[in-house]
């Protein structure tokens, strides 16, 4: 700023500078009593958000699929919002809009009107609504709302068309749950609505991914392809949600890809629904096996050696499909890595935070490298969390300090936790412990949901072998950057 | 609104995720820092560093929050001495059940002795936005004016008073605007006091009326507390835009005229046009003839139309979508001939604008500017920015940089396949 000439690149970042004024002469501790979140009614630095969130998410994971959010405009804005952060790709969504009348007198109108302009505009192939805290609690009576709706589309458009488009209720009041559980309960909902048996199995398997980013997902359709084995994604948002830029484009945009309502009907007569993320899709695949007997497979994601090992055992002992030599030679190549990288990875001190199977998934993983997990933070509250860690760390043989279980909590918990421990290498996890990681002077090792401040994370795997070759690279090669002097990296 | 404010609470009496979307995402700055271990300050200013929420559950909303919400307060101011102060801000749930926010923050305001306030603005109450601007301006007006009467020792001291004191209304502080635009007002001899709401402290809000002139830039979201100060403490404001060349020197010379400064004014913008000078005319050469289409939530668009003809470029389409009668007003005297102008578009009008104008670029928020790249359009995150500040002199520069990165940026060339542009688009390509 004390240049005489601007130049024409502008003023950096780097030369503005900022002096931070410190809001105290010096450090105070925070008040012990107050650090766990259960002694708490605040929460501070939430690390999981709303509910409509993950049905908005699934819903975009359907081909020429729109979600019509039944609340006020921020809560269509602010996933919107987030969702351009974290793809950078458009994302269609529509509201109800409301505004003081719906509050007083209910969203009966805004929803069939809504609901009207959406098809005789957009003609999306099928509709999620998605409640929110305010339709809850006001009590839209959603069910004859959407009859409602589906009578009015019938008189103007014809009742052909309107019964050709699916609409999918999926209640998410947010004071429920978080975004997984929304997820969790959007993969319920569509095969309870869309489903329908045929009386003949069609030899496939259901995959529900959960809260995975596109580059997993076209992980996952890899193993699969190399199993020989026909699969149905449902959310399939590895091309809606990851689309070229190649026009001409235009409005209605719909991405490439997503699951269709036919092969979500069909869903009722596959071998078996496998939820990659338990607490996100399990849901849906226990509906199925109620239902319709298809069997569901919840486990741990395919995260690391093991994780991946027990999700093709798993298909190879449904489909009688062997596991090909294809995939073993990734696996040997993942085997490869880790041999070649323990020495950088053992007895190193990791804390892990995101939604509970990310972390979990990653945990089983890091337990592979030798590492020593110090907390585990997994933003959404579950019964079953904290005795999966466990068992984890049994079936790892681990030894060590048994870590912090963080379940549900906040991160605030977790960061005041870190600052108290003698010795941290690494933190994984989202975007929101980047403050963390600079304070404490570690590494942060971006996966899961949200990645906002950094590109392409989105775009890669880190499930499957070469997923967890990907992962274990950046892994070591924080540690290495951070920790190694470099004239001690010649022979690594 | 309330956001920017730098050394408060934000308690957001919600479920999580409506203070969850708002924690660090707008680029308000600060540089009010809190201490993350004893020898380091936080990585982020603190109020993008903690998010406070009061996490509503079911069983809350069936048997109101009130109780949940004092307890969170309490901890909060417990748990961060550091913070000033403390703002509630309800949303469609708490707004529904009816919680008494303000009964809640007396409470606090008598337990802690700290400035406590409340900000109540379901989201199903109002259109957008535009809605909450509002509301924070009359009910924070009418909070401090209160406090000050119940509390006569928050003003501002005679003695520290000058006869060169202004209240910058409507700045943000986006991307350290403030670092450029601060700086100018106090180069003529004007004293900034205060800024509402931009990296402010809660004390020198308070210390609002106590000015002698306000100078009101975002004239959408903030001109209402200009007018309730000068109805209820007879102190004049003036209007201001704080982007480009011409509007900024007027911005300081109207500054400048209001306490007879006009010759140090006159002086300062001459220095700081000098600076610019040269890169800019690089930046004119290069950007001259463009075509651009503008759709932001309200006063950019007329803020702008001026900065971009400085640059020689065109604005041949608007839209906003919250502006109101006086934007559209400001909006039409500054239009060339023949702009096209929508209120609150709808996709298909945006697409309908962007294929009939034909801009070279699209200048929007993040959440429109994906669909006009898959249509091969370029775009300038106008919301946060690309690579701020953006205001005052300096700013033009950094904004003509990114415009013109945007333009000029090699990806336009390769984006119609691996056998080039088709023939017939060939001279509609955005800038081959």
């Amino acid at each position: 700023m004390q240049l005489k000439e601007i130049p024409i690149t502008g003023i950096p970042y780097d030369q503005i500078k900022i002096e931070k004024v410190p809001a105290t002469p010096e450090y105070c501790e925070r008040p012990a009593d107050l650090i766990p979140s259960t002694n708490r009614a605040v929460v501070v630095n939430p690390n999981r958000t709303c509910m409509p969130l993950g049905a908005m998410w699934a819903v975009l994971g359907i081909r020429k699929a729109v979600p019509f959010v039944q609340g006020a405009q921020g809560c269509t804005t602010y996933v919107r919002y987030t969702f351009c952060r974290i793809f950078r790709e458009p994302a269609t969504i529509a509201t109800a809009s409301f505004h003081e009348d719906a509050a007083v007198f209910g969203g009966r109108r805004n929803l069939v009107e809504g609901i009207r302009n959406l098809v005789v505009r957009y003609w999306p192939e099928l509709i999620g609504v998605v409640t929110t805290c305010s339709s809850e609690i006001i009590g839209d009576d959603m069910v004859s709302f959407i009859k409602m709706a589906r009578a009015n589309l019938r008189k103007e458009i014809g009742p052909e068309k309107a019964d050709q488009i699916p609409i999918v209720l999926v209640n998410t009041p947010s004071f429920a749950g978080s975004h997984v559980d929304g997820y969790d309960r959007a993969s319920r909902a569509f095969v309870e609505t869309l489903a329908t048996a045929k009386g003949e199995p069609n030899g496939k398997v259901n995959i529900i991914p959960g809260l995975l980013y596109p580059g997993d997902i076209r992980e996952i359709k890899h193993l699969l392809r190399h199993m020989g084995i026909e699969a149905t994604v449902l959310f399939d948002i590895s091309d809606t949600l990851d689309a070229p830029l190649k026009p001409p484009t235009s409005v209605p945009y719909y991405p490439p890809g997503g699951t269709t309502v036919e092969e979500i009907k069909d869903m009722a007569n596959s071998l078996a629904t496998f939820a990659l993320q338990p607490h996100a899709g399990q849901a849906g695949a226990r509906y199925l096996e109620r239902k319709y007997g298809v069997r569901a497979v919840v486990g741990q994601p395919p995260v690391g050696v093991q994780g991946t090992d027990a999700f093709l055992k798993a298909l190879r002992d449904i489909t009688g499909k062997p596991v090909p030599d294809s995939l073993l030679q990734e696996r040997g190549r993942l085997i490869d890595s880790l041999a070649d990288t323990f020495h950088h990875t053992m007895m190193k001190k990791v804390a892990i935070m995101g939604d509970p199977d990310i972390v979990l998934g990653v945990t089983r993983f890091v337990l592979e490298m030798g590492m020593e997990p110090v907390a585990l933070a997994g933003g959404t509250a579950s019964k079953t969390f904290v005795h999966d860690v466990e068992a984890i760390l049994a079936e790892a043989g681990y030894e060590g300090e048994p870590p912090l279980i963080i379940n549900g909590g906040d991160l605030f918990e977790f960061e005041e936790y870190l600052k108290k421990q003698p010795r941290l290498d690494l933190i994984i996890g989202n975007s929101r412990a980047v403050d963390i990681s600079r304070e404490l002077q570690v590494p942060l090792v971006r996966v899961g949901f949200p990645i906002y401040d950094r590109f392409g994370y989105q775009k890669r795997a880190i499930v499957g072998y070469r997923g967890g070759e990907v992962l274990l690279a950046e892994i070591v090669n924080s540690i290495l950057g951070h920790q190694y002097p470099d004239d001690r990296t010649q022979q690594l | 609104m309330g956001g920017p404010i730098s050394d408060i609470i934000q308690m957001v009496h919600a479920p999580v995720g409506c203070a969850w979307y708002t924690w660090g995402t707008r680029r308000h700055l600060s540089d009010y820092y809190t201490w993350a271990t004893p020898t380091r300050l936080t990585n982020v200013a603190f109020i993008r560093r903690y998010c406070m929420c009061t996490d509503m559950q079911e069983k809350d909303v069936v048997f109101g929050g009130m109780k949940k919400l004092e307890q969170a307060c309490l901890e909060a101011v417990r748990l961060f001495p550091e913070a000033k102060g403390l703002i509630i801000f309800t949303s469609c749930t708490t707004g529904l059940i009816g919680d008494d926010v303000r009964a809640v923050a007396k409470q606090i305001e008598k337990k802690t002795g700290k400035l406590v306030f409340t900000a109540e603005s379901p989201g199903c109450s109002g259109v957008s936005q535009s809605k909450g601007h509002h509301d924070f301006n009359t009910q924070f007006y009418r909070q401090i004016r209160d406090l000050r009467e119940r509390r006569p020792e928050l003003k501002m001291p005679e003695e520290e008073k000058t006869p060169y004191d202004i209240c910058l209304i409507g700045e943000y502080n986006m991307d350290w605007d403030l670092k450029v635009v601060k700086p100018l007002f106090e180069k003529i001899g004007v004293r900034v006091v205060v800024v509402f709401t931009g990296n402010e402290r809660i004390e020198n809000l308070v210390r609002m009326p106590d000015v002698k002139l306000n100078v009101v830039h975002c004239q959408r979201s903030a001109e209402y507390i200009a007018h309730m100060i000068k109805d209820g403490f007879d102190i004049p404001f003036i209007r201001a835009s704080l982007f480009g060349i011409r509007q900024t020197a007027e911005a300081l010379r109207k500054t400048a005229a209001f306490f007879g400064l006009e010759e140090r004014a006159e002086k300062v913008i001459a220095e700081e046009m000098a600076r610019v000078e040269k890169s800019l005319s690089f930046y004119r050469e290069k950007l001259k003839g463009k075509r651009v289409a503008i759709y932001v939530g309200g006063p950019r668009v007329w803020h702008w139309i001026k900065l971009l003809e400085e640059l020689g470029m065109t604005v041949v389409a608007c839209a906003c979508t919250f502006a109101h009668e006086d934007d559209y007003e400001k909006i039409n005297a500054r239009a060339p001939e023949g702009m096209l102008v929508i209120d609150n578009p709808n996709e298909f009008e945006i697409e309908e604008m962007l294929k009939t104008e034909k801009p070279d670029l699209f200048l929007t928020g993040l959440k429109e500017k994906y669909i006009a790249r898959k249509m091969g359009i370029p775009t300038v995150n106008s919301h946060s920015y690309e690579k701020g500040p953006y205001a005052g002199f300096i700013g033009m520069v950094n904004f003509a940089r990114d415009i013109y990165q945007g333009l000029y940026a090699p990806v336009w060339k390769y984006q119609w396949g691996i056998d080039g542009a088709p023939a017939k688009d060939e001279e509609e390509g955005s800038c081959s």
